[in-house]
């Protein structure tokens, strides 16, 4: 069983302790290797499985994407393939390998997990330098995410429409003016570049 | 007339493999360059696509009083069959969260 690259398999041993394959109840398959960067699980049947039948593979220690996954959008996207990676994929093989050209006896790519529910940050603030009304100033943001941040990620700051973004004295005034931004804990330095939408 | 036997307890490597034995059970005698077309029916086709070995034919007699069989002619050649895996019908393979997990991003299931 291969589960999609957005998700990762985060405990080995949770992977492994709790892999079943069952119908009505009865477990036919012992786990037979779980491998994280193939984000495989691979089963041992136990015993003969009927062909015609439905059965439930349980996997578990597995972390969501980091981001939302919503099926039926990505399939009104001209980029198919970012439905495609969502499906779930499924082969058999015989008890000689696990060799596609030899082995194989039947696959399947199909089914998919939506995430749903945005993981709220734990805390969010923004704080002036000079609080007095009318001045320029520095904004300072601050948040903890109890997602990651991988390089490229984009982060959206909407200020409050009281503001107005200013150009430092001396600068070259653009249209629109510039926003500059500087990270401050967390961040390699110029590890942060800012645009004003 | 013939008579088939697949009980393959009469050759060590029908332990093995899948072998048939044809008896001609009359006194016709079929002439040396003869064809002959053996159709055998109700064979399952192997589990997986693992390559399918040679389909060998070998010619016995065996005289009325004995027991033995001996070797006339033999005769190997490939089986043609090409496999092809079977798929998975892809709506019939549904993936969801147990009741116990959560659908939130990032969160460890």
């Amino acid at each position: 069983m291969t589960i999609p690259r957005t998700f990762t398999i985060s405990s080995q041993s949770t992977a492994a302790a709790q892999f079943e394959v069952s119908k009505g109840g009865k477990n036919y398959m012992g786990v037979y290797a779980v491998e994280t960067k193939q984000n495989t699980y691979t089963g041992l049947a136990k015993e003969d499985m009927a062909a015609g039948e439905v059965y439930t593979i349980k996997l578990a220690g597995i972390q969501n994407p980091r981001y939302q996954v919503i099926y039926s959008e990505l399939i009104k996207d001209q980029d198919k393939t970012k439905a495609e990676d969502q499906l779930w994929q499924i082969r058999t093989y015989d008890t000689t390998g696990f060799s596609d050209a030899n082995n194989l006896i039947d696959a399947g790519k199909g089914g998919h997990v939506d995430v749903t529910v945005v993981t709220p940050m734990s805390s969010f603030g923004v704080d002036a330098l000079n609080q007095t009304n009318g001045v320029a100033t520095k904004y300072f943001v601050s948040w903890f995410s109890n997602v990651k941040t991988v390089r490229t990620d984009k982060f959206f700051v909407e200020f409050a429409r009281e503001t107005v973004l200013t150009v430092p004295p001396g600068a070259k005034v653009s249209n629109p003016p510039t926003l500059t931004c500087l990270g401050v804990n967390g961040f390699e330095k110029y590890g942060l570049t800012c645009q004003m939408e | 007339m013939y008579s088939v036997d697949t009980s393959l307890s009469y050759n060590e490597f029908c332990q093995i493999y899948l072998c048939y034995l044809i008896t001609f059970v009359n006194n016709d005698i079929i002439k040396a360059n003869s064809k002959m077309k053996v159709d055998v029916k109700n064979l399952i086709n192997p589990e997986s696509i693992l390559t399918v070995g040679k389909v060998e034919i070998t010619t016995l007699m065996k005289y009325t009083a004995d027991t033995m069989y001996y070797v006339i002619d033999s005769e190997d050649g490939p089986s043609n069959f090409n496999a092809k895996a079977g798929t998975i019908d892809a709506t019939k393979m549904k993936v969801s969260h147990d009741g116990l997990n959560t659908k939130a991003t990032y969160a460890d299931n």
